[in-house]
């Protein structure tokens, strides 16, 4: 640590480049078509360097806070970049950058689909690193409507229709989040996180409740609580599997993150705790008893998704370092091993583990998302359930083996339809982003501690109330 | 020097899988790398009291333990006796399944090789363990390599039942090693120092369900026909041979190392036998009883194999269960000579589909004069299973009785009995029909590899019929490390309160009747006569198929008509009715996503009200 070199990497590019290529684009398309698809990966490459970069500087520095437009804070806009948040910076860049080489093979709408997954990926970034309410609002909202499109990228009945739901339900969303982030502004006339933090118990406790279910099911929409989930089966198999895969590796990882800050750092009460676990066994519960009778694998990833997620909001809501640090480990697990899956659904055929290299690579992912050793979810399983055990918390630890079982069942099924005599057809891109996954996958399970400092870090931050 | 051999065995299996496009370069590697775990188990035995270290492993430095620390948590290794038992079986049984699978298998023969690579490694991280976290990682891992094997069998419900079972008995353990930890508040088995009380009772109780999956015990054995009979041979004979006993090994290790046996005696004893051990061996009774039933009815040759390897894993569980110096002599005693006779019928098996492609018995026949060699291999690992005493499957079986007898179980003593003759008709099945009677097919005798292979594993079973005492000499330290006396034995003879056995008088018996009976067979001259003379009198009618002729089909019938509705597919049953009631909640759950996005507005709707109704309650 002593002699890395840090470079002092604004914050903000992470935001600001991707808008701005995301924008120059047209230009680009009118020069040449072919150079859209090469543009956009280097403009992801760069971004997901910066965000490395960021990272060594934040696990070094600590916080790296950085100011907008001139205006000191609370008025001013802030960044503050905290250890969890660059975490999921990095690992949203590194990821919808492996993510974007699916589709070099795939030629519908190049500029229309590289313009809006620069936008998500760009404003699912700015969710992560934000330091102001309404700033977060807005990247929401960026995140949503790009996702509205992409979604519906693939020009078929079925994604028009996954879309069109996500739209309805996205924008009841964004009126709650908007109402919750009123009623805040309403009372303290402060829009940055630390104020809030600081003057939440000047709020009278009836208005504090209420911004908080505001806020709480705006955000649930976008991270796939149960029952504000309804788009989720529908949009992610209606979408073409590398839109489903990037859903899953970044903005629903925004919108968890989201939830985590707003239980810990904005308005930490006891209920909110005891909310958060609720509805994270139901959203575990159902989401993998949805997945056990699904025959469409697209559609049965989704649920299983919904399951993951349900699990990750069971582990912030345990309130403690070492569920904190399950938390991380869970959701990156399931990004990638996610992202994994949801790629080889494509064309998922038997036969689909005759091809050795794909088949490790699925059969990896599929071992990593049931929380097998070694692999991260492994991890996040374990430090959960010791955690749980260690507070007697003995139901929650039943209904989660119990989900950990459905979900083999299923799994069981998925990796039994791969084997047979048919020849798989991937799509080189797809083959060498399945693959970049699965290598990932093993180096983080080859070195678990690469992972685990850094979630030590983020969890005693969150813990104090940090980003 | 640990670290490293697994890191070479690591590097070796990513090594096999990449030249998986040459499958003979592939087994040599991987031939080689299997005796790795091998010469660590030789070295090893210097921290056990048995020097069998050779003289060219002295200069290597094996650890007797190893705290590993892999950035997430910490992990503690060491050699135990107890170990260091199981280590010997697997890793004797790992060099000879690898040899006899260069010839065997022919498809993605990397694969095969890499997944049977880390099999191992899980399971010697499973048998160093020293601490909760390590036991169950290790275990996982062994599981899902064991889960890639499986894969390549393609058949739904063996893949499906292996996954669903594996995961359940992970969780059972889970849920069981949680319970000890909330108990003791510490990881390492060493430090726990588990008390007597109701949270422990649970703990132990599921940890041994959960081990029961592993070592197919009823009602958990409903996996292991599909996956027995699925699977390729070698990976069979070592699944069956070698890492079956893991859950037998894991049993050992929590009832009587973690829990110790003043704690599991404190919840009630019978007839000086904790109850807790008695339950199990009665559990391990049935399973004797119901897997030998099951096995006589097979005609597929892998089926016959398969419930016959479940019969004689609950013997195990019964010497484990009574936990008496002598039922756990008994017990390893038996776990030693399954792995190996075990793993020799497997293979013949797989030598003999090799030559003739044909699994069902009914069609096969006469091998023995075409395969000598194969014949000859899987006639002595019959009389191991059958406890005939040319081999040392007697001296097992002998124990075993004699510790029932010793403590007057009425229920199990009988029971092994009736099994044990169970065993000889389903042993005669498999010798007559497919070694015996007229010639069917034109055969040559198995490749070499494969012979030497099932030669060196029939090895062990003569040379402890001959001195029994030497493998209590091998068990002595795993009983002293739990507390019991070994008990008093020669080389030859093996002393109880009840008898002594001695393998001289029982050897020279034995050749006495041999001599005499081949005397009666020589006085008369002998010819061989087609199998279906024996119903019709020289004279087959041409209208009916050979294959109703062969002794072997129907050869049961009156027996299988009997016992049929009995075992029925009794335990699978249930199973299945449990998944069919969470499948039903799984279609509940499905209904709740309706595709109507009125119904997913409402539902937001539902919740906000819910919410603010539940806060203004509150």
């Amino acid at each position: 640590m002593v002699n890395t070199i840090i470079i002092e990497v604004p914050p903000v590019l992470l935001i600001a480049l991707p808008l701005l290529f995301a924008f120059l684009a047209p230009l680009i398309y009118m020069v040449s078509k072919k150079v859209i698809k090469y543009y956009t990966f280097s403009v992801l490459i760069l971004n997901a360097v910066l965000s490395y970069l960021l990272f060594f500087r934040v696990m070094n520095e600590g916080v790296v806070y950085e100011q907008l437009s001139g205006f000191y804070p609370p008025v001013g806009i802030l960044l503050a970049v905290g250890y969890l948040g660059v975490i999921l910076a990095m690992l949203i860049n590194t990821l919808s950058t492996i993510n974007y080489v699916s589709f070099f093979d795939d030629d519908t709408n190049p500029l229309r689909f590289s313009m809006l997954y620069l936008l998500v990926t760009a404003s699912s970034t700015g969710i992560v690193i934000t330091g102001d309410l309404f700033n977060m609002f807005v990247f929401f909202e960026i995140t949503a409507v790009g996702s509205y499109g992409l979604l519906a990228s693939r020009d078929t009945k079925r994604s028009y229709e996954g879309a069109i739901k996500y739209i309805v339900l996205g924008s009841i969303g964004s009126s709650f989040l908007l109402l919750g982030i009123a009623t805040i502004y309403g009372y303290l006339k402060t829009l940055n996180f630390y104020d809030i933090a600081a003057r939440i118990t000047d709020m009278p406790p009836t208005a504090r409740l209420m911004s908080f279910l505001f806020l709480i099911i705006g955000i649930g929409v976008e991270a796939e609580i149960f029952p504000l989930n309804g788009w989720v089966p529908d949009a992610y198999q209606g979408t073409s599997s590398g839109v489903a895969s990037f859903m899953v590796l970044g903005p629903s990882k925004a919108g968890i993150y989201a939830i985590a800050r707003l239980i810990f750092t904005l308005i930490p009460i006891m209920s909110g705790y005891e909310l958060a676990l609720i509805l994270g066994a139901l959203t575990l519960l159902i989401g993998e008893l949805a997945a056990l009778n699904q025959e469409d694998v697209k559609r049965m990833l989704a649920y299983s998704s919904i399951g993951q997620m349900g699990l990750i909001l069971i582990a912030f809501s345990m309130h403690s370092q070492m569920a904190f640090v399950a938390a991380i480990f869970l959701m990156i697990n399931h990004a990638l091993a996610k992202a994994l899956l949801f790629l080889s659904s494509r064309s998922y055929s038997e036969g689909i583990l005759k091809n050795p290299i794909i088949g490790a690579s699925v059969f990896i992912g599929a071992l990593a998302v049931i929380g097998m050793p070694p692999f991260p979810g492994f991890w996040g399983k374990w430090y959960l359930v010791v955690n749980m055990a260690h507070e007697g918390l003995w139901f929650m630890i039943i209904v989660i083996l119990f989900a950990a079982i459905v979900e083999a069942v299923y799994y069981a099924r998925f990796l039994w339809r791969g084997t047979g005599e048919k020849a798989m057809k991937l799509k080189k891109g797809e083959t060498i982003a399945i693959v970049s996954f699965a290598i990932i996958l093993v180096i983080l399970a080859i070195f678990p501690g690469w992972l685990y400092s850094p979630a030590m870090n983020a969890a005693s931050s969150l813990l104090g109330g940090g980003p | 020097m640990l670290m490293e051999m697994i890191a070479l065995m690591f590097i070796s299996a990513l090594v096999v899988a990449a030249v998986n496009r040459y499958p003979k370069v592939a087994g040599i590697i991987a031939l080689i790398v299997s005796f790795i775990p091998f010469f660590m188990m030789l070295s090893w035995s210097t921290y056990i009291g048995l020097d069998f270290v050779p003289d060219f492993l002295r200069l290597l430095h094996v650890e007797q333990s190893v705290n590993c620390n892999i950035g997430a948590a910490t992990l503690s290794l060491a050699i135990t006796p107890l170990g260091w038992f199981f280590l010997l079986l697997l890793t004797s049984l790992f060099p000879m399944v690898i040899l006899f699978s260069i010839s065997f298998i022919k498809k993605n023969a990397g694969g095969f090789y890499a997944s049977m690579i880390f099999t191992m490694m899980g399971s010697i991280g499973i048998l160093l363990s020293q601490d909760i976290l390590s036991f169950y990682l290790f275990w996982e891992i062994m599981s899902w390599s064991i889960l890639a094997l499986v894969l390549r069998s393609h058949d739904k419900r063996a893949i499906m039942s292996y996954l669903a079972f594996g995961v359940m008995s992970a969780m059972l353990i889970l849920l069981g090693i949680m319970l000890l930890y909330s108990e003791t508040g510490t990881f390492s088995f060493s430090g726990m120092g588990v008390m007597a009380n109701n949270k422990t009772l649970i703990a132990i109780s599921l940890l041994v369900a959960g081990f029961a999956v592993k070592g197919a015990l009823i009602p958990m054995h409903v996996w292991a026909p599909y996956v027995y009979s699925k699977g390729e041979e070698p990976f069979v004979a070592f699944l069956s041979g070698g890492l079956s006993k893991l859950g037998y090994f894991a049993m050992i290790l929590f009832m009587y190392g973690v829990v110790s046996i003043p704690v599991i005696n404190s919840w009630g004893t019978f007839r000086n036998v904790p109850v807790f051990g008695y339950i199990l061996a009665v559990i391990g009774s049935l399973t004797v009883f119901i897997g030998t039933i099951l096995a006589i009815m097979q005609d597929d040759l892998r089926k016959l194999l398969a419930y016959s390897s479940i019969g004689q894993l609950g013997y195990i569980a019964i010497g484990i269960g009574i936990g008496t110096p002598l039922a756990m002599t008994g017990a390893l005693f038996q776990a030693f000579n399954h792995t190996f006779f075990k793993s020799v019928l497997f293979l013949a098996a797989g030598a003999v589909y090799y030559r003739t492609g044909k699994w069902k018995i009914s069609e096969l026949g006469g091998l023995g004069y075409k395969m000598p060699f194969t014949f000859l291999a899987a006639l002595f690992a019959i009389f191991a299973l059958a406890g005939i005493p040319i081999t040392s499957g007697f001296a097992a079986k002998w124990l075993l009785y004699e510790a029932a007898i010793e403590k007057k179980f009425l229920f199990i003593t009988p029971i092994m009995l009736i099994s044990g003759v169970g065993a000889f008709l389903y042993s005669y099945k498999l010798l007559y029909g497919v070694f015996l009677g007229e010639p069917r097919y034109d055969v040559k005798e198995a490749p070499k590899s494969q012979l030497v292979a099932m030669w060196i594993l029939v090895l062990p079973l003569v040379i402890f019929l001959i001195y029994p005492g030497w493998f209590v000499d091998l068990t002595a330290p795993v009983l002293r490390w739990y507390g019991l006396i070994p008990i008093a034995h020669t080389p030859y003879v093996i002393a109880t309160s009840l008898a002594s056995y001695n393998t001289l008088a029982v050897i020279f018996a034995l050749l006495g009747g041999l001599i005499l009976a081949f005397a009666l067979y020589m006085s008369k001259p002998q010819k061989v006569v087609p199998h279906t003379d024996n119903y019709l009198a020289g004279e087959p009618p041409e209208l009916y198929e050979h294959i109703s002729m062969h002794a072997a089909s129907r050869y049961f019938q009156p027996f299988d008509d009997v016992f049929y509705p009995i075992v029925k597919r009794g335990a699978e049953k249930c199973w299945l009715a449990i998944l069919k009631g969470v499948k039903i909640l799984g279609e509940g759950a499905r209904a709740v996503y309706t595709g109507i996005v009125n119904d997913y507005s409402m539902y937001i709707a539902v919740l906000f009200l819910l919410l603010v109704g539940w806060w203004l309650l509150w």
